[in-house]
């Protein structure tokens, strides 16, 4: 009961703050809508872990945490390889602005 | 001693070589660097990777041209730095040289000579094609699992795949492209070359492992297992691009 409660709050908070985020234009409706799916999605399965059963026997998998744990790790896999490209590019721009800089200003023994 | 540009050996067109020093931290070693290399080619681009140290102004005394990092990013992207520079001032002809004292300046005029008469686009120094006696056994175990490496990725057949000393031309140059800013730029530079199909040789250096080069090194964060690191970076640079 907890464990409900306290995920349920935490799922409500994060769609209150994308309803903010949406106002402001920082959040784009698609970006608002899938995000918030997500925790709806999170909040129902905790009152209701047998909903996962049916996605479970969907992907012919034993359990429906078990089905949950598969997903997530792919989400998270996929997530990390997008920071991590998104990472490298804001090195090389760094990089770039660097360079520019220092080709501007060369100094040499007069 | 002057076996300089006038060097009847070096042809015409390429009346302009550039020898670009990427320096970290380098302020003991940087000015003599300099100035041996000056002996045999006039025109040399220090690029100081943001050293907290008097690199630059030791680089300056010592008649280079210096340009300045504002934030460390490493030495591919230095080298990068001091190649578009190089180019920007008419480069035929660009050298990689290291400021540590560790590489022989004597040996660039042989080093530059089959990229200038047009033999070749780029000549890479190897440090496996002398006497390797001098090379510390773990850096060698190391050197060689670099090679099988750099067999595996670029398909290229080296005797040395780590080794920064080499010679370019304008065309290869302009053809190879840094995006590793850290040390896998060696495995990319040897990307490029294979990518572009460029003409390469490799013609015997000798490096000197000397207590205060090894000691310098380490000061930068450099050590043999860097080379896990390096191939880690270098195949997941290759997912990401």
């Amino acid at each position: 009961m907890v464990i409900q409660l306290l995920i349920s709050t935490v799922a409500l908070l994060v769609i209150i703050n994308a309803i903010g985020k949406l106002r402001q234009k920082t959040f784009t409706m698609p970006i608002f809508i899938i995000w918030s799916s997500l925790w709806v999605a999170m909040g129902i399965v905790v009152w209701y872990p047998n909903i996962s059963n049916i996605v479970a026997n969907i992907l012919h998998v034993g359990r429906g945490t078990d089905a949950i744990l598969y997903i997530s790790l792919i989400v998270i896999f996929y997530l990390i390889f997008r920071i991590s490209a998104r990472l490298e590019k804001l090195h090389q721009d760094v990089t770039k602005l660097t360079r520019a800089v220092a080709i501007a200003s060369p100094k040499e023994k007069r | 001693m002057n076996e300089t540009l006038s060097n009847p050996a070096l042809p015409a067109p390429y009346t302009s070589v550039w020898v670009v020093i990427p320096a970290y931290n380098e302020q003991r070693s940087v000015r003599e660097a300099v100035q041996h290399v000056q002996r045999y080619i006039p025109n040399v681009v220090v690029v100081d990777d943001c050293s907290k140290d008097r690199t630059s102004d030791e680089a300056l005394e010592g008649g280079a041209h210096v340009l300045r990092h504002p934030i460390n990013r490493g030495q591919g992207a230095a080298l990068r730095t001091g190649m578009d520079y190089a180019l920007a001032k008419g480069a035929d002809v660009i050298v990689h040289f290291d400021a540590d004292g560790q590489m022989q300046p004597e040996q660039i005029p042989h080093m530059v000579k089959p990229v200038a008469v047009g033999d070749v686009d780029i000549a890479l120094g190897s440090r496996f094609l002398v006497d390797v006696s001098n090379i510390p056994p773990l850096r060698r175990i190391i050197l060689k699992g670099g090679i099988v490496f750099t067999r595996i990725i670029s398909g290229l057949n080296l005797t040395d795949t780590h080794n920064g000393f080499r010679v370019m031309n304008r065309y290869a140059a302009q053809k190879i492209c840094i995006v590793q800013d850290r040390y896998s730029h060696a495995s990319e530079i040897l990307d490029e070359i294979a990518k572009h199909k460029l003409r390469y040789i490799e013609i015997p250096v000798t490096v000197t492992y000397s207590d205060e080069a090894m000691a310098a090194a380490r000061e930068r964060g450099q050590n043999s297992f860097n080379a896990i690191k390096i191939a880690f970076r270098v195949i997941w640079g290759k997912l990401l691009s």
